[in-house]
């Protein structure tokens, strides 16, 4: 137990809680049951719903007592309080009454049903008979966007959204309006939701007014969904998921409570970013392999289509989006100078540094920047490319505010009234960037400007230079707030791919510790398993372009394998070479690409929601993800398709052939890899990825066959397939919460030790270690930083896999070029102009057509593009010119069109995954192509 | 328009040099920009007669503040109108006391008289029928309010007097809003 506890009584009975937190956390620590709807463990107390009454006896002669609320009671040492008093639990049952008379009784057409937390507290208050006869108040709802359904009549009044979305993750257009019993939640008008944590409103409030729209229209009872634990694939942050499957296809996303990271909240692209496995361009089906039977291909075939392979030396590209295993094996397979981590040229300069500068000890994760009094952000967008991290920022800053309450008695849970006190004070954040984002509101000093900017700016800040008039006041004040600050966090990342200013950012790192000991640091990768690709480099591993010429011309070698990568690093010209040149592309993937419509064969291979694997996140923490549903033949994990490759390319008596499951593939790995860092340790718990009510367990499939299909399983994961096994409380990697009366997540605070603490069943935090010591070239790309106009994307545009999903294509706003005053002076650009830019794109030039937008907070001459289209690489601005008139209209013709077609692919993916229902597969297949 | 471009652009009013000059000195006032939302659209309805979508916005425009936040506060109070109303406003309390003591038939005449509901104006434009919670004259239930004056005691016959006269004084005057 931490120390801070105290003693209470709780109907009597002695109990341990949390000196610094309220009653009704220490209630629910000790796992009794007390309703609840206003208090949150991350947002705390506001005391708006008058639930959680209890009866405070003032000594142990104190019969009578009085009301109090929990969530809004200190604890005392001695404190006596009843649960079950009479008065405290009718008091309880007439709030829920009184609710009740406005509530619609639509349980059975609300998305919220079977896991609402006002069903769940009316049964617990024992509120069962309908008293009310009057009218209910109702409202009319809003489009709030792709992503957020509206229902206002369910509203009861508890403020969790608005305190959420407004107070805790600096939304603004959101709000709460009216008063008395008209009182209405949501946009000042229609719109899409701003924030890109609207999608947590769905967790947040506890009825069923802000609902997931994509899952509302592919639907099903959370009962009946199969669910596994997974990770985020989405970015570096490695937030935990749950997956959530029916009927053979994926249906949600929902958070799944991570202490160190993610806490209670994901962020959009998390949450809806899932779609992409449901898409028309997954892969379904094998290219270049001739099946001997018409039921589907066998791994004889495989191998015989394979046997090109048989002895032959092949190039091997990774991905930094595919899992730490899968590329281990693919190194192994094609050995290491043979092998490519799916870097750039460019990226792999960064990836050097980054393993140079890489520390486990010195970086830290999410719920330690929240506890940061003073956080320093250089160059990287995180409120797009790593959204969780910039919401704990957030958090952070309201530190001095919070200490200012506390100096004045105030506890920290207190919510409204430690921000009422903190007012504007925030805890300092500076921001130097060649580009503008969502927390320059909240920086102290902003600097936006060129990259050469960023470097002199970095340089005169090591160089403690507070003379060069125009940055002295950031560097003065930087100075300062660093020294005086008790536990600073430095963020930078990979984004802007700025060889000169990203080693100029890195080179600060040391002059920082000098400055302040305590200081820690996060580098921000790109993906979600960047730092996993970083463990594989060695001397000799290859840049993606090196690979592949050296495919072309190295007469020895027989074909490319490329691992879940599109290559977007390569050029058209590139891709018609190695065509030219005859040898074999063999590409493994579950979206196609430009490289897949190329390739002689493809491997469709599962994606996140379908298999296991392992990803490394930006602090190096290895996390675990299991498959919600298995795969559908010929779809293999991409593991199983690597072993079958390295049986090709050996011989038949490899010792590849008798890997059947994942634990076998890590006992291999790890005879193979000094220093594997992974063990599948044995769950042998075998939990069900089914709740104990699932509905239609024997009939799913009726309408095709009535014989009862064989339950797949693979028992190497230690969940089960099945409704039958252990229960989801028994492991920290939970494929769902859920507890006896408590059927919405709220259940989760019967999985932690304590209110806001670790999970119980919390296991090691396995970390990386990088050992990769390349020689670091200082000045190498130096000529590469001036010209390049920096590139921004919406997380929505941020990873191949998830850009295509059309509820992410509807966001589209079309190009801006941001531009400074000076720049827009110079030119004549007016605010809103439409110009024509021709740019290099490195791997092609074009012309693309973008709207100024004037950016007045940007110094001297600069420029930034804001980009609708995925887009992986740098930029360079050729030139710029006004745009037609008719070339506006082609664009804007264009982009209506493209609205138009994602409209249609929405509604067509619905209607495709609704026939898909009435034929689900008998026999999905866990244990390989051959599982019969 | 096409779908792509979904920034809506709804016509943003600029307020009028004095409203301006009002809302200044409200700020010299206050510690920060938010403080003065109540008193700037005070200003504005003052010189409006109601709040418009188009003056909300101008005026969080001009205090720096979201949009939504502004129309927390105008909806939040009732003597901020976000819909035209008439000359004169009668805001009828419908709280305990006044349930107690015959608001329910002081509504219904007043309903009658003026063939209007709650949230209507009258067609010839010189009353609008709202309700409010306690005016904080229970001991004069029931109570209602036109413009700033309170009038209590009222029965159904009394408050069809009170409206005559409003109307009467209005006719008089014939110089617009009392407010
Ligand atoms: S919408 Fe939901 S979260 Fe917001 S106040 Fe109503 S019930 Fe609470
Ligand atoms: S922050 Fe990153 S890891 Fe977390 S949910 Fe969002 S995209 Fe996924
Ligand atoms: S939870 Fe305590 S008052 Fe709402
Ligand atoms: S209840 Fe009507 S004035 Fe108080």
């Amino acid at each position: 137990m931490a120390d801070n506890q105290l003693t209470i009584y709780i109907d009597n009975v002695p109990v341990l809680v949390n000196a610094n937190d309220n009653l009704l956390a220490g209630v629910l620590s000790n796992k009794f049951d007390l309703p609840y709807f206003c208090w949150h463990p991350a947002m705390g107390s506001v005391g708006a719903c008058r639930q959680c009454a209890v009866t405070l006896f003032q000594d142990e002669n104190d019969t009578r007592g009085r009301l109090a609320m929990a969530c809004t009671t200190p604890v005392f040492d001695g404190m006596r309080i009843s649960i079950k008093d009479l008065a405290a639990s009718e008091f309880r049952e007439q709030v829920i009454a009184a609710m009740m008379t406005n509530h619609p009784h639509d349980c059975p057409v609300c998305a919220e049903g079977g896991e609402c937390h006002l069903q769940d507290m009316t049964v617990m208050t024992g509120h069962t008979k309908r008293q009310y006869s009057g009218e209910k108040r109702t409202f009319v709802n809003q489009d709030l966007g792709q992503f957020v359904g509206h229902e206002m009549n369910r509203c009861i009044t508890c403020y969790r959204c608005v305190r959420f979305y407004h107070d805790y993750a600096g939304g603004q257009d959101f709000g709460v309006f009216g008063s008395k019993n008209q009182v209405y939640f949501g946009r000042h008008e229609d719109g899409q939701l701003e924030s890109e944590f609207s999608g947590n409103l769905v967790e947040v409030c506890p009825t069923g007014v802000f609902t997931n729209k994509l899952f509302s229209e592919h639907y099903a009872r959370k009962w009946d969904l199969q669910s596994a634990p997974s990770v985020c694939h989405l970015c570096s942050v490695g937030c935990n998921t749950s997956i959530g499957e029916r009927y053979g296809s994926v249906r949600r996303v929902v958070n799944r409570y991570k202490h160190d990271i993610n806490g209670y909240f994901l962020c959009d692209h998390g949450r809806y970013g899932i779609a992409h496995v449901n898409q028309q361009n997954r892969m379904t089906e094998t290219k270049g392999i001739a099946a001997s039977l018409p039921t589907g291909i066998s791994r004889t075939d495989v191998l015989k289509s394979l046997a090109w392979m048989n002895g032959q030396s092949l190039i091997g590209i990774g991905s930094s989006r595919s899992s730490l295993e899968a590329n281990a094996l693919l190194k192994q397979l094609v050995g290491n100078e043979q092998f490519s981590a799916g870097f750039s040229n460019k990226a792999f300069e960064l990836a050097k540094y980054h393993a140079h500068y890489f520390d486990a000890n010195k970086s830290v994760n999410l719920h330690q920047i929240e506890q940061a009094d003073c956080v320093f952000i250089v160059d990287e967008d995180i409120s797009q490319t790593a959204p969780r991290m910039a919401l704990s920022v957030r958090q952070a800053l309201r530190n001095k505010g919070i200490k200012k309450a506390e100096s004045m008695g105030i506890p920290q849970w207190q919510d409204s009234a430690v921000r009422t006190i903190a007012g504007e004070k925030k805890s300092p954040l500076f921001i130097l960037s060649s580009q503008p984002s969502k927390l320059d509101q909240e920086a102290e000093q902003l600097l936006l400007g060129s990259h050469l900017m960023i470097t002199e700016v970095l340089h005169q800040l090591i160089e403690q230079d507070v003379t060069a008039h125009h940055y002295c006041t950031f560097i003065k004040a930087f100075i300062h707030a660093w020294q005086h600050a008790k536990s600073p966090v430095f963020i930078c990342g990979w984004q802007h791919q700025n060889i000169k200013a990203f080693t100029h950012t890195l080179a600060c790192i040391e002059f920082l510790i000098a400055l302040n000991a305590n200081s820690r640091f996060v580098i921000v990768p790109p993906d979600a398993n960047t730092l996993g690709q970083l463990t594989l480099l060695d001397g000799k591993t290859l840049t993606v372009q090196q690979a592949w010429h050296l495919a072309i011309t190295n007469p020895d070698i027989a074909g490319v394998v490329v691992l879940e990568n599109e290559l977007n690093c390569l050029t058209e010209a590139d891709r018609d070479a190695l065509k030219h040149s005859g040898k074999k592309l063999l590409v493994i993937d579950h979206c196609h690409s430009e490289l897949s419509h190329i390739a002689d064969v493809v491997l469709p291979c599962a994606p996140i929601s379908e298999s296991h694997g392992h990803l490394v996140n930006y602090q190096g923490v290895i996390q675990h993800y299991f498959p919600a549903l298995p795969t559908q033949r010929p779809v293999q994990e991409n593991w199983q398709w690597l072993v079958l490759l390295a049986e090709a390319v050996t011989s038949s008596k490899s010792k590849w052939q008798g890997i059947k499951d994942f634990h076998q593939l890590h006992e291999q790995l790890a005879t193979d890899i000094d220093n594997w860092s992974i063990s599948t340790e044995e769950l042998a718990k075998n939990i069900a990825r089914e709740t104990p009510r699932v509905s239609g367990r024997t009939a799913k499939s009726a309408n095709q066959s009535v014989h009862e299909p064989k339950v797949t399983q693979s028992n190497d994961d230690g969940y089960r397939f099945s409704m039958e096994g252990g229960k989801a409380s028994l492991d920290a990697n939970m494929p769902y919460v859920w507890s006896p009366g408590w059927n919405s997540n709220q259940a989760i605070s019967k999985y932690q030790r304590q209110v806001n603490d670790e999970l119980i069943h919390k296991k090691d935090v396995k970390q990386v270690t990088i050992d990769y010591n390349p020689e670091l070239f200082e000045n190498s790309h130096q000529h590469t930083a001036e010209r390049q106009l920096p590139i921004m994307l919406a997380w929505y545009c941020q990873q191949y896999q998830s850009q295509c999903i059309p509820e992410f294509q509807l966001l589209h706003q079309g190009n801006q070029l941001l531009v400074s005053n000076e720049w827009a002076q110079r030119e004549h650009w007016q605010q809103g102009t439409w110009l024509e830019l021709d740019i290099d794109f490195n791997v092609e030039r074009k012309s693309i057509m973008a709207k100024v937008i004037i950016e007045p907070r940007f110094s001297g001459l600069h420029m930034a593009l804001k980009l609708d289209e995925y887009c992986a690489g740098t930029a360079e601005l050729n030139s710029a010119s006004i745009a037609s008139t008719s070339a506006i209209d082609k664009y804007l013709t264009a982009k209506e069109d493209q609205y138009q077609a994602a409209l249609a692919e929405k509604q067509a993916t619905l209607v495709r995954l609704k026939q898909k229902d009435q034929y689900i597969p008998i026999r999905l297949v866990a244990g390989g192509l051959d599982d019969a | 328009m096409t779908h792509s471009q979904q920034i809506p652009i709804t016509q943003v009013d600029t307020l009028s040099a004095a409203e301006y000059e009002e809302i200044d000195h409200e700020l010299t006032l206050l510690e920060t920009r938010q403080a003065a939302s109540i008193e700037a659209l005070k200003i504005v309805q003052r010189h409006r007669g109601w709040i418009s979508d188009q003056s909300l916005k101008a005026i969080a425009d001009y205090l720096q503040i979201p949009v939504a936040d502004l129309e927390g506060v105008a909806t939040f109070y009732n003597l901020i109108y976000r819909q035209p109303v008439g000359k004169h406003v009668i805001h009828v309390c419908n709280s305990v006391a006044c349930h107690l003591c015959g608001y329910d038939e002081v509504l219904r005449a007043i309903k009658q008289h003026l063939q209007i509901d709650y949230g209507e104006t009258t067609a010839d434009g010189n009353f609008t029928l709202l309700s409010n919670a306690c005016l904080g004259g229970c001991d004069k239930a029931p109570v209602l309010m036109i413009g700033k004056e309170h009038h209590g005691n009222l029965t159904s016959t009394s408050v069809i007097d009170l409206l005559n006269s409003v109307q009467g004084e209005n006719l008089g005057e014939q110089e617009g809003s009392k407010q």
